[in-house]
């Protein structure tokens, strides 16, 4: 490998700008390209709270930035459906995966710098390689909440996230200072009732996901979440519902039964979940329907 | 044999124990927490050392545990689940959620 590549500059392009420069550009690029936010995350951040194998430069060598892009999934009119299966097509446009791509070209193409989108999708089961979930916090664009450990951004609430590993110099954001979780009108309604609007929405203690404690400080003092009841509820139709139900349909011996079973609306939807790989974003917003975090955003007329 | 996967013996064997030490239960992990108090996952090359076993068989145990967790049944009531809480906040807003919580406050405060 030639010395330029090694260090990440190749020949054909020019120097590239300032890191201060570049990361200005890039963050307007994103916003451009579909995200409505965009922060950039130390690659060394991850040290402290991910396993060896699932820290940025595991996967990109020599990674110096994460950059990191946030759009709203449903819109605000998808949010008003009745009908949970509504937004359940509806839920999600792929709009920070494009803007993702753009930035990784344009740092590629423009700069000569190694990019690649992070990998979120899981390879192995339910483990995906990189957690977005920690690449929002460490780009300062949110913090865990108690609803299924998702990360709120201040502004928007619930958000989906990408991110692009890349060998480019960029300028690091801090952590955000404050926690947005919980808001103070759950902490108002936990001293209350004793759980949060998330926490009543999906109990885990009456079948559901999400369970904690807030402090006296109004921070979050405990966070429980079963991830797997989560997935029948977020991945209600797809791959693991498909498996479970194909158990189901070849251990049926009655022919009639076995079709009605197969051509039955939930393995329907589970196939069809696949074939849009809809099973991959989100299929339950219930602890998010009731978060106060970002429902000014979703107030139109 | 025609790919790879466990023998049931040693999935039972392990499973609970494999799940455990995975993200399937995920308690205390915001970030702003002391770091005595967070308890993150352990990944399954940590989880193949701790219990003896190679990553493999931890990565199968642990995705074969994952679908098997919940039955086919909880898929079907999920979808009930959903229907009832979006019709429920569509119908009554957040007190459609929390009005039986409110409801046990004001009896226990009573008691």
């Amino acid at each position: 490998m030639s010395e330029e590549h090694q260090s990440g500059v190749a020949e054909a392009h020019p120097p590239p700008p300032a890191p201060e420069t570049a990361t200005e550009i890039i963050k307007a690029l994103a916003l451009k390209a579909g995200g409505d936010v965009c922060g950039i995350a130390d690659p060394h951040a991850w040290d402290d709270y991910a396993p060896e194998g699932y820290r940025p430069y595991d996967t990109l060598p020599g990674c110096k930035a994460v950059v990191v892009v946030g759009s709203r999934g449903p819109t605000a009119g998808a949010w008003r459906s009745p009908d949970s299966r509504i937004i359940e097509v509806n839920g999600y446009d792929f709009a920070n995966d494009r803007a993702i791509h753009v930035v990784a070209n344009h740092i590629e193409t423009q700069y000569g710098f190694y990019a690649m989108q992070a990998p979120s999708l899981p390879i192995g089961g339910h483990q995906p390689p990189t957690s977005m979930m920690l690449a929002a916090v460490f780009a300062g664009l949110g913090t865990r909440s108690l609803a299924a450990n998702i990360i709120l951004n201040p502004k928007y609430g619930l958000l989906y996230y990408s991110a692009a590993f890349t060998t480019l110099p960029l300028v690091h954001d801090p952590l955000l200072e404050q926690n947005v979780c919980p808001h103070k009108m759950c902490v108002a309604t936990y001293r209350s009732i004793g759980r949060t609007p998330c926490m009543a929405a999906c109990p885990a203690d009456e079948g559901g996901c999400l369970d904690g404690s807030i402090g006296e400080d109004g921070e979050i003092a405990s966070a429980y979440y079963n991830r797997e009841r989560c997935a029948t509820r977020a991945m209600n139709f797809g791959i693991n519902s498909f498996q479970n139900a194909l158990n189901e349909m070849i251990a049926e011996d009655d022919d009639d039964t076995r079709a009605m079973m197969v051509n039955s609306d939930f393995v329907g939807r589970s196939i069809g979940s696949m074939g849009y790989f809809k099973d991959s974003v989100a299929q339950c917003f219930e602890c998010m329907r009731v978060c106060p975090v970002g429902r000014a955003e979703r107030k139109l007329k | 044999m025609s790919f790879f996967f466990v023998d049931p013996e040693i999935y039972e064997k392990h499973k609970d124990d494999v799940l455990a030490l995975s993200q399937s239960i995920q308690v205390n992990y915001p970030e702003h927490l002391p770091p005595d108090q967070r308890s993150p996952a352990l990944s399954d090359r940590q989880i193949a050392e701790r219990l003896g076993l190679d990553e493999r068989t931890v990565r199968e145990i642990r995705c074969v545990g994952e679908r098997e967790y919940y039955d086919i049944e909880e898929y079907d009531r999920a979808a009930i689940f959903k229907e009832t809480q979006c019709r429920a906040y569509a119908e009554k807003g957040l007190s459609g959620i929390t009005a039986k919580y409110v409801e046990r406050a004001r009896a226990a405060k009573k008691d």
